[in-house]
Protein backbone atom coordinates (compact mmCIF):
# COMPACT_ATOMS: atom_id res chain seq x y z
CA UNK A 1 0.00 0.00 0.00
CA UNK A 2 1.23 3.20 -0.35
CA UNK A 3 1.86 5.59 2.38
CA UNK A 4 -0.62 8.23 1.54
CA UNK A 5 -3.52 5.77 1.89
CA UNK A 6 -2.27 4.15 4.80
CA UNK A 7 -4.59 6.59 7.20
CA UNK A 8 -7.81 6.16 5.18
CA UNK A 9 -7.27 2.64 5.30
CA UNK A 10 -6.59 2.56 8.69
CA UNK A 11 -9.47 5.01 9.38
CA UNK A 12 -11.86 2.37 7.60
CA UNK A 13 -10.83 -0.81 9.29
CA UNK A 14 -10.84 1.42 12.89
CA UNK A 15 -14.31 1.88 12.10
CA UNK A 16 -15.37 -1.70 12.94
CA UNK A 17 -13.40 -1.27 16.18
CA UNK A 18 -15.32 -0.78 19.42
CA UNK A 19 -14.62 2.48 21.39
CA UNK A 20 -12.07 1.17 23.64
CA UNK A 21 -10.80 -1.43 21.23
CA UNK A 22 -7.12 -2.43 21.03
CA UNK A 23 -5.11 -1.84 18.06
CA UNK A 24 -1.34 -4.24 17.86
CA UNK A 25 0.83 -3.31 14.91
CA UNK A 26 3.56 -5.72 14.57
CA UNK A 27 6.30 -4.16 11.83
CA UNK A 28 10.11 -4.34 10.61
CA UNK A 29 12.33 -1.85 11.83
CA UNK A 30 15.57 -0.54 10.94
CA UNK A 31 18.48 -1.26 11.32
CA UNK A 32 18.74 -3.99 8.33
CA UNK A 33 18.61 -7.24 8.47
CA UNK A 34 22.18 -9.36 9.10
CA UNK A 35 22.63 -12.69 8.29
CA UNK A 36 24.88 -15.09 10.23
CA UNK A 37 26.18 -18.35 9.87
CA UNK A 38 28.15 -20.52 12.42
CA UNK A 39 28.37 -17.85 14.57
CA UNK A 40 30.16 -15.67 11.72
CA UNK A 41 28.00 -12.21 10.23
CA UNK A 42 28.48 -12.46 6.89
CA UNK A 43 26.62 -9.41 5.94
CA UNK A 44 23.50 -7.17 6.01
CA UNK A 45 20.36 -7.03 3.84
CA UNK A 46 19.39 -3.97 1.78
CA UNK A 47 16.26 -2.76 3.74
CA UNK A 48 16.39 0.95 2.12
CA UNK A 49 13.44 0.70 -0.09
CA UNK A 50 11.34 -1.49 2.77
CA UNK A 51 12.40 -0.31 5.33
CA UNK A 52 11.12 3.29 4.63
CA UNK A 53 7.65 2.33 3.65
CA UNK A 54 7.39 0.55 6.89
CA UNK A 55 8.19 3.42 9.11
CA UNK A 56 6.02 5.29 6.79
CA UNK A 57 3.29 2.72 7.46
CA UNK A 58 3.28 2.89 10.96
CA UNK A 59 3.55 7.18 11.07
CA UNK A 60 -0.26 6.65 9.95
CA UNK A 61 -1.07 5.13 13.32
CA UNK A 62 0.94 8.25 15.10
CA UNK A 63 -1.55 10.50 12.52
CA UNK A 64 -4.64 8.88 14.24
CA UNK A 65 -2.63 9.02 17.07
CA UNK A 66 -2.06 12.81 16.93
CA UNK A 67 -5.93 13.59 16.02
CA UNK A 68 -7.04 11.57 19.13
CA UNK A 69 -8.43 8.98 17.86
CA UNK A 70 -5.71 6.30 19.23
CA UNK A 71 -3.53 6.51 22.63
CA UNK A 72 -0.37 4.40 22.39
CA UNK A 73 -0.53 2.17 25.09
CA UNK A 74 3.04 0.51 24.86
CA UNK A 75 6.20 -0.05 22.72
CA UNK A 76 8.33 -2.88 22.80
CA UNK A 77 11.68 -3.51 20.34
CA UNK A 78 12.51 -7.10 19.59
CA UNK A 79 14.43 -9.44 17.38
CA UNK A 80 13.50 -11.93 15.82
CA UNK A 81 15.85 -15.21 14.20
CA UNK A 82 14.53 -17.07 11.14
CA UNK A 83 16.78 -20.00 10.40
CA UNK A 84 17.21 -21.55 7.37
CA UNK A 85 19.03 -24.82 6.58
CA UNK A 86 21.49 -23.48 3.81
CA UNK A 87 22.37 -20.16 2.03
CA UNK A 88 20.77 -20.88 -1.03
CA UNK A 89 17.26 -20.86 1.34
CA UNK A 90 17.85 -17.62 2.42
CA UNK A 91 18.59 -16.69 -1.29
CA UNK A 92 15.43 -17.92 -2.67
CA UNK A 93 13.63 -16.76 -0.01
CA UNK A 94 14.19 -13.11 0.24
CA UNK A 95 14.18 -13.26 -3.75
CA UNK A 96 10.66 -13.27 -2.82
CA UNK A 97 10.07 -10.12 -1.05
CA UNK A 98 8.97 -6.92 -3.51
CA UNK A 99 11.09 -4.61 -1.55
CA UNK A 100 14.05 -5.93 -0.07
CA UNK A 101 17.47 -6.23 -1.78
CA UNK A 102 19.94 -8.89 -1.20
CA UNK A 103 23.54 -7.21 -2.16
CA UNK A 104 25.37 -9.35 -4.79
CA UNK A 105 28.95 -9.77 -2.25
CA UNK A 106 26.12 -11.41 0.34
CA UNK A 107 24.73 -13.34 -2.55
CA UNK A 108 28.16 -14.80 -3.54
CA UNK A 109 28.49 -16.05 -0.24
CA UNK A 110 25.63 -17.03 1.00
CA UNK A 111 25.70 -19.47 -2.54
CA UNK A 112 28.28 -21.70 -1.05
CA UNK A 113 26.85 -22.07 2.38
CA UNK A 114 25.54 -25.44 2.73
CA UNK A 115 24.97 -25.49 6.73
CA UNK A 116 22.31 -23.35 8.62
CA UNK A 117 22.06 -19.94 8.34
CA UNK A 118 20.27 -17.23 10.61
CA UNK A 119 18.55 -14.12 9.40
CA UNK A 120 18.25 -11.69 12.40
CA UNK A 121 15.03 -9.12 12.01
CA UNK A 122 14.26 -6.60 14.38
CA UNK A 123 10.50 -5.40 14.88
CA UNK A 124 8.98 -3.02 16.87
CA UNK A 125 5.12 -3.84 18.40
CA UNK A 126 2.76 -1.19 19.28
CA UNK A 127 -0.23 -1.09 20.74
CA UNK A 128 -2.78 1.67 20.83
CA UNK A 129 -6.26 2.11 22.67
CA UNK A 130 -9.23 3.42 20.50
CA UNK A 131 -10.66 6.48 22.27
CA UNK B 1 12.54 -23.80 0.49
CA UNK B 2 12.66 -24.81 4.17
CA UNK B 3 12.96 -21.96 7.10
CA UNK B 4 11.62 -22.00 10.63
CA UNK B 5 10.13 -18.41 11.75
CA UNK B 6 10.84 -17.26 15.06
CA UNK B 7 11.15 -20.67 16.30
CA UNK B 8 11.81 -19.21 20.20
CA UNK B 9 8.47 -17.44 19.68
CA UNK B 10 9.75 -14.12 20.43
CA UNK B 11 6.56 -12.30 18.30
CA UNK B 12 3.98 -13.98 19.44
CA UNK B 13 5.22 -13.59 23.12
CA UNK B 14 5.53 -9.62 22.14
CA UNK B 15 1.85 -9.63 20.88
CA UNK B 16 0.64 -11.17 24.12
CA UNK B 17 2.17 -8.55 25.96
CA UNK B 18 1.17 -6.01 24.06
CA UNK B 19 -2.76 -6.09 24.74
CA UNK B 20 -5.18 -9.11 26.10
CA UNK B 21 -6.46 -11.36 23.31
CA UNK B 22 -8.60 -13.16 26.45
CA UNK B 23 -12.07 -13.21 24.65
CA UNK B 24 -12.02 -10.62 22.27
CA UNK B 25 -13.09 -10.74 18.63
CA UNK B 26 -9.66 -10.08 16.72
CA UNK B 27 -9.77 -8.86 13.32
CA UNK B 28 -5.95 -9.73 12.25
CA UNK B 29 -4.89 -8.14 8.74
CA UNK B 30 -1.84 -9.71 6.99
CA UNK B 31 -2.17 -13.04 8.61
CA UNK B 32 0.32 -14.82 6.22
CA UNK B 33 0.15 -18.78 6.21
CA UNK B 34 -1.75 -18.18 10.18
CA UNK B 35 1.69 -18.39 12.53
CA UNK B 36 0.64 -15.72 14.45
CA UNK B 37 -3.16 -16.28 14.09
CA UNK B 38 -2.53 -19.93 15.58
CA UNK B 39 -0.92 -18.66 18.55
CA UNK B 40 -3.98 -15.79 19.05
CA UNK B 41 -7.15 -18.52 18.55
CA UNK B 42 -7.07 -20.27 21.75
CA UNK B 43 -7.22 -16.96 23.34
CA UNK B 44 -9.55 -15.11 21.23
CA UNK B 45 -13.18 -15.06 21.00
CA UNK B 46 -13.27 -15.62 17.21
CA UNK B 47 -10.50 -14.18 14.76
CA UNK B 48 -11.30 -12.87 11.30
CA UNK B 49 -7.69 -12.82 9.26
CA UNK B 50 -6.79 -11.55 6.41
CA UNK B 51 -3.79 -11.78 3.57
CA UNK B 52 -3.98 -10.84 0.27
CA UNK B 53 -1.82 -13.70 -1.03
CA UNK B 54 -4.14 -16.75 -1.70
CA UNK B 55 -1.64 -19.35 -1.45
CA UNK B 56 -1.15 -18.06 2.65
CA UNK B 57 -4.57 -18.30 2.97
CA UNK B 58 -4.85 -21.62 1.03
CA UNK B 59 -2.18 -22.98 3.75
CA UNK B 60 -3.43 -21.31 6.99
CA UNK B 61 -6.69 -23.08 6.57
CA UNK B 62 -5.01 -26.38 5.96
CA UNK B 63 -2.79 -26.61 8.37
CA UNK B 64 -4.82 -24.71 11.12
CA UNK B 65 -5.83 -26.88 14.45
CA UNK B 66 -9.04 -28.89 14.16
CA UNK B 67 -9.97 -28.40 17.19
CA UNK B 68 -9.80 -23.84 16.52
CA UNK B 69 -11.21 -24.13 13.27
CA UNK B 70 -14.40 -23.41 14.51
CA UNK B 71 -13.24 -19.40 15.98
CA UNK B 72 -11.14 -18.70 13.01
CA UNK B 73 -12.55 -17.54 9.15
CA UNK B 74 -9.77 -16.84 7.04
CA UNK B 75 -10.40 -14.65 3.63
CA UNK B 76 -8.54 -13.06 0.68
CA UNK B 77 -8.16 -9.63 0.73
CA UNK B 78 -5.48 -6.57 0.43
CA UNK B 79 -5.97 -4.28 3.68
CA UNK B 80 -8.11 -1.57 1.32
CA UNK B 81 -10.52 -4.67 0.14
CA UNK B 82 -11.19 -5.17 3.79
CA UNK B 83 -15.45 -4.80 4.45
CA UNK B 84 -16.53 -5.50 7.83
CA UNK B 85 -19.05 -4.54 9.81
CA UNK B 86 -18.58 -1.05 12.27
CA UNK B 87 -18.29 -1.85 15.37
CA UNK B 88 -17.97 -5.46 15.25
CA UNK B 89 -14.32 -6.50 16.88
CA UNK B 90 -12.63 -5.63 19.75
CA UNK B 91 -8.93 -5.67 18.88
CA UNK B 92 -7.42 -5.10 15.45
CA UNK B 93 -4.02 -6.71 15.02
CA UNK B 94 -1.79 -5.65 12.11
CA UNK B 95 1.01 -7.61 10.97
CA UNK B 96 3.70 -6.16 8.45
CA UNK B 97 0.18 -5.52 6.66
CA UNK B 98 -0.16 -1.47 6.36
Amino acid sequence: MEPEGVVDVLRRLLAALVPGGDVVDLTMSPPDEVVESAGAVLGHLDGSLFLPRAIEAGAGLDALADEGILVLVREEPLTVIVRYPTGTDVLEDIDRRDYTRMPASLAERLATIETECLLYSNCLVRSFEKL
Amino acid sequence: MTRVVDAEGVHLAAILRAADFSNKRVLEVGCGEGRLTRGIAPLAKSVLAFDPSEENVTHARSSFPGELRGKVRFGVARAEEIEIEAQSVDLVFFSWSL
